[in-house]
């Protein structure tokens, strides 16, 4: 049970960082090369 | 029993972390590196720019008849070493040939001599000699090292030029994008002791021998050029100068062609795609030399629907690219004749 936790609990948080760095490479992008 | 269940990652507590994490990572850290360092537009952007040009037909047989000397490094005045790179056609001239010195481009921070080697040879194979620059870069280098590197290159230039059939005193100054603006401003400073003096580099280069100057897609006026909406100009500018509010320094002044450029301005070509963010910088420009009287040959594609991009004169397989050649080609024989 605890193992099984421990994986969903990564994985969600993982995807989470993945969504989030996205986010701050888009938001980098637009602030510096298109001026926003 | 031990409770091991961490009451943070209970599925229901969670989302208040993710919200914290995503306001973090995804807006105020990226908002915090922009406005801290210009070095990560950079490291993204060098790899961009520095793609060397496809060789086409037309380049490949232009290569073979020219000579590509190997780099002559020469030492600067308060800056790095500068290189020049000679391209002569192989045919003996019966008479010395016009020279071009060619700045490249590439934002003050990516870019290369090398990378037109091509390009150059196309132009060189039409009896010209060409000597290409190889400037430092920003932000390792900053204003006005990749000036002061020019500037010298113009006195290796005046002592060299003969050893490549070149006659140093039939120069044309000539460069694409963040070299075009280097062209111009080493034009007005060569016409104009005043912002020569306000840069603090001498030039001992007779305005006389320098016949012309070709501008391609530049901009050149560091005032109105941010509001042309070009991607990330006020980081390159600010990689260059070295400060994020560059528009407060003597830099963006001196280099700002547009309000030094005088009626002794040299003789211009100036060009401009039309989809090229830096069209209005070339209008400008123009509009400026005109009234000082300095004859400009230009050419637009305003209203032609091309959207012609940034630096499109490079692809000389189309008829953009031959009709920008062709006019680089009348204009320095007529300017050298």
């Amino acid at each position: 049970m605890i193992t099984r936790s421990l994986i969903r609990s990564s994985i969600f948080w993982t995807a989470w960082s993945i969504v989030a760095l996205l986010l701050g490479f888009v938001v980098y992008v637009l602030l510096v090369f298109f001026n926003v | 029993m031990i409770e091991l269940t961490d009451h943070r990652d209970a599925p229901s507590r969670r989302w208040p972390y993710v919200l914290l994490m995503l306001i973090v990572v995804g807006f105020v850290l990226p908002a915090a590196i922009a406005f801290s360092t210009p070095w990560p537009a950079v490291l993204f952007i060098r790899p961009l720019v520095n793609e060397k040009l496809p060789v086409t037909p037309r380049i490949s047989t232009a290569m073979q008849s020219v000579t590509i000397s190997a780099p002559m490094r020469f030492p600067v005045d308060q800056a790095p070493p500068g290189s020049l790179v000679f391209i002569t056609p192989k045919a003996t001239p019966s008479r010395s040939r016009p020279v071009i010195l060619w700045i490249h481009g590439g934002g003050f921070v990516a870019g290369s001599a090398d990378q037109l080697i091509g390009y150059l040879s196309v132009l060189a194979s039409n009896g010209f000699t060409i000597a290409n620059l190889e400037y430092s870069l920003a932000p390792e280098n900053r204003y006005p090292v990749p000036i002061r590197q020019a500037v010298t290159a113009l006195t290796v230039i005046r002592e060299h030029a003969q050893d490549y059939g070149g006659d140093p005193n039939r120069l044309i100054i000539a460069g694409d994008s963040a070299g075009a603006q280097m062209t111009s401003q080493l034009a007005a400073m060569i016409t104009n002791d005043e912002l020569a003096r306000k840069v603090g580099i001498p030039i001992q280069f007779s305005a006389q021998s320098l016949r012309g100057v070709m501008l391609n897609c530049g901009a050149y006026d560091m005032y109105t050029a941010p509001g042309t909406g070009f991607p990330a100009i006020d980081t390159l500018h600010w990689a260059y100068i070295g400060q994020r509010n560059y528009l407060r320094t003597h830099a963006a002044d001196e280099m700002s062609t547009a309000k030094h450029a005088t009626s002794a301005f040299p003789p211009t070509y100036i060009n401009a795609g039309d989809g090229d963010p830096f069209e209005s910088q070339a209008y400008e420009l123009e509009a400026i030399l005109r009234r000082q009287g300095v004859t400009v040959t230009s050419r637009y594609w305003t209203w032609s629907g091309r959207k012609l991009p940034h630096l499109y004169h490079y692809d000389v397989e189309t008829e953009p690219g031959q009709l920008v050649l062709k006019d680089m080609i009348d204009f320095v024989r007529g300017r050298t004749s």
